[in-house]
């Protein structure tokens, strides 16, 4: 099969299991980046160096989920097996996963150029620093962080299983017998890549409003686009022998850590809750440990949200804005997925719930417990502490309140449902 | 003996479909009974509607004096149903998942490991649900039904897909629950395997109960030969194909 049949084949599946035209991942660009649009053209009001903290918050979030999603565009993916078994050449198999890539980096930098539009009223010179910013993160998107991701999983896949790697461990006295690849690798290269660009990007911030940045802006761009380009060239040339051995390892190795899955004991919090709950605790302790291992992003996601807003609180920049709002929209969007998830497999079954002597009002509460549980913890204490730090204290506190709110509407929601 | 389980009236509609029409029977204590029929003659609909994962139209369905109308919750502690694929929570272990029943059902960690060891699981026990094979899922899934004081279980299509050791295992577990009170309703297709083990034949069609064998009817009849309860099946269901 060629890369422009696998292609086809590729996007025909995910013509079919899109839903309809609205979840077409433009139209939700589209959208997004009109929301963009919106807040940067309101704190537009305000000044234009808010207006670019707006814009690059926003942009910042955005191209960090994109990263996020690469692996799984990749290989992290319901057919990888599949794919790995069928007599696939190792360079359409990349091809595929790679304008996958692309497509959903697309979507991302339109959604941020779409974002910056409000800046072309005032000068079309800022507009177009923004845009071109925006530009060099999607090709990061949709080249280096694809070919990093490859990388290292070509490194899980392959390493062990190489003799140069077995001669140079055996020289050095290491263990004999390979050792479990570690898994580490396909979180940690991609995320180091990452946080190179974003990296980049806040290099950037003084040049976004005109001024001179740090290090000049070409050689930033330069670099990003020129790293992009130049990995992905030298990531698809050993691409057709390496990306069967990818999909069909990686995915294995994905069953082979879920087969050791941490059995750790509820925290000191959980037990607490937990205790707090009555006839809801069993199937709080139940979705508890199943959050845990199903969505660890959650707990990724939520510290990162704790972190930036413990930072804007020590810091107390001269416009936490922008940074407080990407912070509270941004984890109450993935608290309000997070509400629709704890209501469907593998969290919870319902034909088997029913079953069972618990009371469908226990299992809601219990899931509304573990909601308002994460966002306390990683979102509404650090914000109620970031808030009262600024010097106006008001916006901040009532966006909270507004975010702890969206959230709590969609665990009731959530429950209600069923 | 004393009833256990009483089905009455028993309606269930899809839409305008009728998925059960008027069903009723009872099942005894320590009864193994067998419920047979063509696919889509309503028995997996009839077994969820007795582990309260199905609403009935009309009817009334009772367990150990309680009513699922009434009494729901008290109802479902003493139930325990098989689903059809087994509904497991692909990331825990499976002492976990058959845990986690046990202790929804009032009994604790060690009831879901004297299930698992009955039904040779316990080398199992700490692997994920979502690593196992079909055959090892029904097991699980059984486990499940099995665990805690449960006074009737309802098996669809568990027996399917289980090696010989495991099926002699599970018929020992079976046999075993059923010496301790409870009721056993269990539909197959497997009919050699049920035969050596079932104290009632009950045969349904198009959502009705075309026929209920017990007692010395059903040794009469499994007496009379290896292929008799599939003859019986044949001379009472038309081949008609899915309904």
């Amino acid at each position: 099969m060629t890369s422009r049949e696998l292609i086809r084949w590729s996007a025909l599946h995910e013509r079919r299991a899109r839903a309809g035209w609205w979840t077409s991942r433009f139209v939700i660009a589209i959208v997004a980046g009109g929301a963009i649009a919106a807040w940067v053209g309101w704190r537009a009001s305000v000044s234009m160096a808010s207006a670019s903290h707006t814009w690059l918050a926003a942009t910042v979030v955005a191209f960090a989920v994109a990263f996020l999603r690469v692996p799984f565009h990749l290989y992290w993916r319901a057919d990888a097996s599949l794919l790995a078994q069928l007599p696939i050449e190792g360079g359409p198999l990349f091809d595929a996963a790679l304008v996958r890539c692309v497509r959903a980096s697309l979507a991302t930098t339109l959604a941020t150029i779409i974002g910056a539009a409000p800046f072309a009223s005032t000068s079309i010179e800022l507009a177009a620093r923004h845009a071109a910013l925006a530009l060099a993160l999607g090709l990061g998107a949709a080249l280096f962080i694809p070919a990093i991701a490859t990388w290292a999983a070509s490194l899980v896949a392959l390493g062990q299983r190489d003799d140069r790697v077995q001669r140079v461990r055996a020289a050095a006295g290491l263990a004999q017998t390979p050792e479990p690849p570690s898994s580490a690798l396909l979180g940690a290269l991609p995320g180091f890549g990452a946080t190179v660009l974003l990296t980049g990007s806040f290099l950037l911030t003084t040049w976004l409003t005109g001024g001179t940045p740090v290090v000049p802006a070409a050689i930033v761009l330069g670099s990003i686009a020129g790293a992009s380009v130049l990995a992905i060239v030298a990531i698809r040339a050993s691409a057709p022998r390496v990306m069967g051995s990818i999909l069909r390892d990686v995915s294995a190795l994905d069953r082979q850590r879920l087969a050791s899955l941490e059995i750790r004991p509820p925290t000191t919090i959980e037990r607490a809750i937990a205790h707090l709950l009555g006839e809801a605790a069993l199937p709080y302790r139940k979705d508890v440990r199943l959050v845990r291992r199903r969505y660890p992003m959650a707990f990724a996601l939520g510290a990162l949200a704790f972190l930036v807003l413990v930072i804007v609180a020590i810091s107390q920049p001269d416009d936490p804005g922008p940074w407080l709002t990407a912070t509270f929209a941004g984890s109450a969007a993935y608290g309000i997925v997070l509400a629709g998830r704890l209501q469907r497999p593998p969290i919870e079954l319902h034909r088997l719930s029913s079953t069972l002597p618990i009371t469908a009002a226990a299992r809601a509460r219990a899931k509304l417990a573990w909601l308002v549980g994460w966002w306390t913890i990683f979102v509404a204490l650090p914000g109620v502490v970031a808030a009262v730090r600024q010097p106006d204290i008001g916006p901040s506190l009532l966006l909270l309140a507004g975010a702890t709110g969206a959230v709590i509407v969609a665990g009731l929601l959530g429950g209600r449902g069923r | 003996m004393v009833t256990t389980a009483s089905v009455d009236g028993l309606t269930i509609h899809y839409g305008k479909r009728v998925a059960v029409d008027h069903l009723s029977f009872e099942l005894a204590g320590g009864e193994i009974a067998l419920l047979l029929g063509p696919n889509g003659a309503g028995k997996s609909t009839t077994l969820a509607a007795m582990a309260g994962a199905i609403v009935a139209s009309s009817g009334k369905i009772t367990v150990a004096g309680e009513d699922f109308a009434t009494a729901p919750r008290a109802a479902r502690r003493k139930v325990g149903f098989a689903d059809q694929p087994p509904a497991l929570y692909e990331f825990f272990t499976v002492l976990e998942h058959v845990g986690f029943v046990a202790e929804a059902r009032g009994a604790d960690l060690a009831a879901a490991e004297a299930v698992l060891a009955q039904l040779g699981l316990t080398k199992i026990a700490h692997r994920p649900c979502r690593e196992l094979s079909f055959g090892m899922r029904q097991r699980v899934g059984l486990a499940a039904a099995l665990v805690g004081p449960i006074e009737l279980a309802l098996l669809d299509e568990t027996l399917n897909g289980l090696d010989p050791h495991a099926s002699r295992a599970a018929r020992a577990t079976l046999r075993a629950t059923a010496e301790r009170g409870a009721a056993i309703l269990m539909s197959t297709h497997l009919l050699g395997v049920a035969e050596r083990m079932c104290d009632r034949i009950l045969i349904m069609d198009k959502g009705k109960l075309v026929a209920d064998h017990r007692g010395d009817e059903v040794k009469t009849l499994l007496a009379q030969g290896p292929s008799a309860v599939e003859d019986l099946y044949v001379s009472l269901i038309a081949d008609e194909g899915p309904t």
